[in-house]
């Protein structure tokens, strides 16, 4: 046991995907990566796993440089996106694979199988073959063989992302209580940003070369670094308003690029954040949760900013509905309640909360 | 423009194994500019049905009209019908332009002609841009895009959907949905979508037909699917979160009427337009007292001042909330209460999951993402007894 | 499609297999005729298409010269020994090509090995001929053809098993680094078992190439080894040839490779489905 350390860790191919990456996993710690597809974040866990070799960099198990050992000789256990389970062996003998590497006595290997199995309630399907159980029961099955070794650091890729909605709320609930996943470090992949906040105990997001931001879930989704991270986390995605700044006798106000009429004015602790700076260029971030469609002649709670708005498009889906609605030439998504039914180029009056605005410089992308 | 018509359809394939029913008595009418979702779980008979609308499989019984034409014995291409699949089937050495224009190539329209509709096509499906390049440099959603106006360049009179989304990532999927929202809209064709993913179906669709074991089992809107589900079956498939379900029984004591699970330790309160009912039921003997009451986890929510402040839900808390129960009947005026140890708080961004437990009952529900209650703390969770679903435990069936 | 094309179109096809049925089969339907007729029978100048008489101890006679069982022997060893030397040899080569291919030699290395097949065997038949008999071992023995047939049959098993080795996916391999096993482990369990059902139809295919080889057999072996295919034009009474004892023979060397087929055929339809590991 103990933690994980990454120095420095760099891999490219034709071009850098890691490069220079920083990351310590601490015992115990449930470490989400998270990231758009085709990013590195395999690379990271192959990397780790031994399965590629680092350009430069050093990977530190427990203390221990583990950089130059073969995959077979760390203790280090992972589910790959596919599964990878042995199509010809039954899931019992699937599990049982990591024991029988280390030629454990047959009667201990039965006594674990079964308790894994059972963890995971598969315990029915024990004498099958991969081919003939569901893809739910397949990733039970590759996690079973991944819990089963007791490894120093666990590493998921994707273990959920293919499955049916209903599937992954059990499995995300299976990771939650899985005690065995919660005593070691963990190192999991995704590219979904509900499992990253939903699971993580930290949250990575990766961009182009490396981990763009590190933090708890909230930290990562109330409060993003750059707009990378506003705009890759939250579906719908945050509105990203392009404006310009302007000083009004005493108060700041943000003027949509998009020409039209909106604009917001921005609280006193908000303009303290710009550091006296008061004009150019601000990407201004609203969460799609942060903007109501007021129905019913309902009014302007505090801190809210009303405008008038006409619905482009309107969806009912489970317990949400999505209105994209366009406010004079700028569209905004806002999210509501799904019962009422808005129609095509119906006027509406928008509640916009000021408070939970999110400023970015345009030109670098950070946060202000 | 077409309404299409299907009177009691069935599909029997043959097979090794005897016969294989895979659409039972199929009956949907779509009306003319309708959009139409058929849902179901993979092998529920959706594809087979969508199949013999387009002419691809033959019918073993029953009639499909287009506009009141029997089109039983048509070939595909006389149905005027176009289709696209999950996979693009795009020509990678043509361009964009020349892929959209192929169908028309192929029915002698001349060029002129031609580049209009393309260039109408294009501007619905927002591939202005990308005329001139070819399939392999474009992203997968574009190429979704590219075919499904390829699909449409030849103004069919039905546009079918299979399951066109079902290998986009999350983002493009979402933009897609908005795409084809408004492709609709503009277009103003009859459409039928395909899909296993209730979330697409519910989202695009005016009126989304769900299927299970080659059974259509309910057609509705989306309120009508949300509100009053005709089954377990469809009250379980349509819901994210997933539903909650509890087997009850019905206990009357004097005028007051709950519903009890076996040992007692959970009630609920019953709609009061459900009383009647309700006491009818369980006058008679047998089965029709015991029942499968539902409740989505949106409609659940933290009572306030109950459990999220309390620190009593410790270890010491739990034998309490065993015997967790609804002061329902007699708190006239506010909404009945559950307790319930917190397993799981899953912060999501917009919103929180709590995953809870009552004895051996699990459920869940949707709540503020700033609620901070933790593992194993007692919480009481109010619900507004109208959004109660109740089903038949014997035929699964919706009661009332 | 409407009903009415659907059963024409089932029909030409039926009438078109029904063709071609009859084209293939006749050979075969002479043989065995002739193999059960008199030797009277089978020389008539106006040919019989069903046996006047059923003579079911030709198939007894065959044997009373015991060279004829020894000869099926002899082939059966050669056959089976070149096999096992041939998978043996193309699976281990197989995996490095498809593998490793940049250390194996990579693409040019792995078609220069399916290029030997592809040149007319009779070009090397007379310098393999002196080659062998320098060999202490010789020309007419077990060995030498076991050894002369694996340069048609190994390129045939390395170019297949290096296809098949290729569809077996890696990750599980890494699956099994990661689970403990060595490389050499992970072979052994894992990706052998994954090509077996490819292993057994490259099997076959080489046995019977070894089984049916004539050519090379005519000229290396003839006194202490004899195969099969050299002893099948020997059943000659003067300057007659006894069609029904030939006949006969040949039956009973067709049937080793149609039975070795029908037991192995489960094994090499699995083979298309195991390679699935997602879905």
């Amino acid at each position: 046991m103990g933690n994980l350390q990454i120095e420095g860790l760099c891999k490219g191919w034709d071009f850098p995907v890691l490069d220079r990456l920083d990351l310590t996993v601490e015992e115990g710690e449930f470490f989400v990566v998270v990231g758009p597809s085709g990013i590195g974040k395999t690379t990271l866990l192959r990397l780790v796993a031994g399965l590629e070799a680092p350009d430069a960099g050093r990977i530190i198990v427990a203390g221990k440089d583990i950089t130059a050992l073969p995959p077979y000789r760390r203790r280090v256990a992972m589910t790959f996106e596919s599964y990878a389970l042995y199509p010809h062996m039954s899931v019992y003998r699937n599990i049982a694979s990591p024991l029988i590497a280390r030629k454990t006595p047959k009667a201990q290997i039965e006594t674990r199988v079964r308790e894994v199995a059972k963890l995971l309630q598969i315990e029915q399907l024990l004498e099958r073959k991969p081919g003939e159980i569901s893809g739910g029961q397949k990733q039970r099955t590759a996690l079973g063989r991944t819990l089963i070794s007791d490894p120093e650091i666990f590493l998921l890729d994707e273990p959920i992302s293919h499955l049916d909605a209903k599937i992954r709320h059990e499995l995300r609930e299976q990771f939650h209580n899985l005690e065995a996943l919660r005593k070691v470090a963990t190192l999991y992949v995704t590219h979904d940003y509900s499992e990253a906040l939903s699971l993580g105990d930290r949250v990575g997001m990766m961009g182009a070369g490396g981990l763009v931001q590190i933090g708890t879930p909230r930290e990562l989704f109330e409060k993003p670094a750059n707009l990378f991270v506003a705009r890759n986390l939250g579906q719908p995605g945050m509105n990203i308003v392009e404006t310009t700044m302007a000083r009004e006798n005493d108060k700041l106000s943000l003027h949509a690029l998009a020409g039209g009429t909106l604009q917001f004015q921005l609280s006193p602790a908000q303009a303290g954040r710009l550091n006296g700076k008061n004009s150019g260029a601000i990407s201004l971030g609203i969460r799609p949760q942060h903007i109501r469609v007021l129905v019913n002649g309902e009014t302007a709670r505090q801190n809210e900013q009303i405008i008038d708005g006409t619905v482009d498009v309107f969806e009912a889906l489970g317990a949400t509905s999505i209105v994209i609605a366009d406010v004079g030439g700028t569209t905004l998504t806002a999210l509501g309640l799904p019962d009422e039914t808005l129609n095509y180029r119906q006027q509406i009056k928008l509640a916009v909360d000021t408070h939970a605005f999110h400023l970015f410089d345009s030109s670098s992308g950070r946060a202000v | 423009m077409a309404r299409i018509t299907l009177k009691n359809v069935n599909k029997i394939y043959p097979s090794r194994f005897g016969e294989v029913h895979a659409v039972k008595d199929f009956n949907l009418d779509v009306a003319d500019g309708e959009f139409v979702a058929l849902l179901g779980p993979s092998g529920c008979g959706k594809t087979s049905t969508l199949r013999m609308i387009v002419g691809l499989e033959q019918i073993t019984s029953g009639d499909i009209s287009f506009d009141g034409r029997r089109v039983n014995d048509l070939e595909p291409r006389e149905r005027n019908v176009a289709m696209a699949f999950e996979t693009y089937a795009l020509y990678p050495n043509f361009t964009i332009a020349e892929n959209l224009g192929f169908p028309l190539e192929v029915r002698g329209l001349d060029e002129p002609t031609r580049k209009k509709k393309i260039d109408r096509i294009a501007q619905i499906m927002r591939l202005e841009q990308i005329l001139d390049q070819k399939p392999p440099s474009l992203s997968g959603g574009e190429q979704q895009r590219v075919s499904l106006g390829r699909a449409l360049i030849r103004d069919p009179d039905v546009f079918i959907l299979d399951e066109v989304m079902s290998h986009l990532d999350a983002n493009l999927k979402f933009q897609m949905l908005l795409d084809l929202k408004v492709l609709h809209r503009e277009l103003g064709r009859t459409m039928i979508y395909v899909t296993h993913d209730q979330m697409e179906a519910l989202a695009l669709a005016d009126r989304v037909a769900v299927m299970d074991h080659a059974l259509l089992q309910q057609a509705g809107t989306r309120n009508e699917l949300y509100r009053t589900p005709a089954n377990v079956f469809v009250a379980d498939f349509i819901g994210e979160p997933p539903t909650n379900f509890f087997e009850m029984s019905i206990k009357t004591n004097g005028s007051a009427l709950q519903l009890s699970n076996s040992d007692g330790s959970l009630t609920l309160s019953p709609p009061a337009s459900h009383h009647t009912m309700l006491t009818e039921r369980a006058a008679m003997n047998g089965m029709a007292k015991d029942v499968i009451a539902a409740i989505r986890p949106q409609h659940l929510s933290l009572a306030n001042g109950i459990g999220s402040t309390s620190s009593t839900g410790s270890a010491s808390g739990s034998a309490d909330s065993a015997s967790g129960s609804a002061d329902s009947a007699s708190s006239t005026g506010s909404n009945p209460t559950i307790t319930a140890q917190v397993q799981i708080n899953e912060y999501l961004g917009e919103r929180s999951i709590l995953t809870l437990k009552n004895g051996g009952q699990a459920f869940r529900a949707l709540v503020p993402p700033d609620t901070a209650t933790r593992k194993g703390e007692t919480v009481a969770l109010t619900y507004d007894p109208e959004n109660l679903m109740l089903f038949d435990k014997d035929t699964k069936q919706l009661i009332a | 499609m409407s009903e009415k094309n659907y059963k024409l179109v089932k029909g030409l096809l039926l009438l078109f297999v029904g063709i071609w049925l009859c084209f293939t089969l006749f050979p075969l339907y002479w043989q065995i005729i002739t193999a059960f007729k008199s030797p009277a029978e089978t020389n008539l100048t106006v040919p019989t298409f069903w046996p006047t008489e059923w003579h079911p101890e030709n198939f007894v006679s065959v044997f009373a010269d015991p060279g004829n069982s020894k000869a099926l022997l002899d082939s059966f060893i050669i056959a089976t020994g070149n096999t096992l030397a041939s998978l043996v040899l193309g699976t281990l080569a197989g995996y490095a090509f498809a593998r490793f291919p940049k250390q194996a030699g990579g693409e040019n290395m792995a078609f220069w090995i399916l290029s030997n097949r592809m040149f007319p065997p009779v070009a090397i038949l007379i310098p393999m001929f002196f080659l062998f008999d320098a060999m202490p071992w010789g020309t007419d023995s077990h060995l030498s053809l076991i050894i002369l047939y694996l340069v048609f049959n190994m390129p045939l098993a390395t170019w297949l098993m290096m296809v098949f080795f290729r569809d077996a996916p890696r990750e599980l391999e890494e699956a099994a680094y990661l689970d403990g096993f060595t490389p050499l482990q992970a072979f052994w369990r894992v990706t052998l078992p994954l090509v077996l059902p490819g292993m057994v139809s490259v099997g076959i295919l080489c046995w019977i190439f070894a089984w049916n080889e004539y050519l090379f057999a005519n000229l290396f072996v003839g006194s202490a080894v004899r195969t099969f295919t050299i002893v099948i034009p020997t059943f000659t009474h003067g300057s007659q040839t006894l069609w029904n004892l030939q006949m006969a023979f040949s039956l009973i060397a067709m049937a080793p490779p149609v039975m070795l087929f029908i037991v192995l055929r489960r094994y090499m339809v699995r083979g298309l489905s195991l390679g699935v590991v997602k879905g």
